[in-house]
């Protein structure tokens, strides 16, 4: 029972997957039909941040490419805040989208498919994927085996820089 | 306690809300015999989810002794969601009569901020070089 009156609210990470066990994956709740409980195949972490691979932490600028560039892949880690590395067996897909930043009057934010590894998601490049000079805001569209998404991060705190470039 | 903050992006499902509730003590406040109830107010646009606010929806209670409660949202209740900041609360109310046992927090420190989605396009260049959209049209920034 509540007993006096200073009462806080903590926000917490999900709950592990064991406790995803808690009532079931997928059930009726009153009358509408809705899922509660978390599912064993959703992350336990709320606060994913991206970094380059192998997770070093921030940088001026996470990923610096040349325009035109083809190689190296890009390679992203997952971490939660404490460091330690997502659960890339529980993701579906992996989607990255770059957003040009500073250009006002102009919007430019193409999307890529990642492929998910077991420790990193990468993209390979294809030929024309860096075509446009700028400064990009990073983030993943991630979809998890249970069908839920996350967007990481949540904050815009992820750089990626494309500098001019030869033209094959 | 520093100011508790949740970010969704709208269309996401997670994370969740998942939270721990606290006594003045920093001890869990014992939720048996109690049921919950998500209580989110808006602050910078006039509804939350589509709908009047306050928005008060049934939460569940993870481990009675352990003060944790979570609340999974709905696909339409994201999708609906106005970007902007919302107060976080969970009232509690006595199982058995209905009636009001407590909101916590008793300060408004709990807020949950709502961002746009992340929307990306395919794009390829035209016969002049320029960067277009493979369907189109222009994109619409998020």
């Amino acid at each position: 029972m509540v007993t006096n009156r200073a009462l806080t609210l903590h926000f917490e990470a999900g709950t592990s997957a064991v406790d995803g066990n808690y009532g079931s994956a997928t059930r009726t709740y009153g009358e509408a039909t809705w899922t509660y409980g978390q599912q064993a195949l959703d992350p336990t972490e709320t606060r994913y941040k991206l970094t380059a691979y192998p997770g070093w932490g921030p940088r001026s600028a996470d990923w610096e490419y040349r325009q035109w560039d083809t190689s190296p892949d890009m390679e992203i880690a997952l971490l939660a805040p404490n460091g330690a590395a997502a659960n890339y067996a529980i993701i579906d897909t992996a989607e990255l989208v770059l957003t040009m930043v500073g250009y006002a009057g102009f919007f430019y934010a193409p999307k890529f498919s990642l492929t998910v590894g077991a420790d990193r998601l990468t993209r390979t490049w294809a030929e024309h994927d860096l075509p446009a000079v700028g400064r990009y805001r990073v983030a993943v569209n991630l979809t998890f085996d249970s069908g839920r998404t996350l967007s990481v991060p949540a904050d815009d705190g992820a750089v990626f820089v494309v500098r001019d470039g030869a033209r094959p | 306690m520093s100011e508790q903050k949740l970010t969704l992006r709208v269309g996401n499902r997670l994370p969740q809300f998942s939270a721990t509730l606290l006594d003045e003590f920093g001890d869990p406040i014992d939720l048996t015999g109690l049921r919950v109830w998500l209580v989110i107010r808006a602050i910078d646009s006039p509804t939350v989810f589509g709908e009047a606010s306050p928005y008060v929806v049934e939460a569940t209670v993870v481990a009675a002794a352990s003060g944790t409660v979570r609340r999974d949202w709905l696909q339409v209740e994201v999708d609906a969601a106005i970007p902007g900041r919302y107060n976080v609360s969970v009232r509690l109310t006595d199982a058995a009569t209905g009636d009001q046992v407590s909101e916590v927090p008793t300060r408004r420190d709990a807020t949950l901020i709502v961002r746009p989605a992340i929307v990306g396009f395919n794009y390829m260049q035209d016969a002049d070089g320029e960067l277009v959209l493979t369907t189109g049209g222009q994109p619409i920034p998020t």
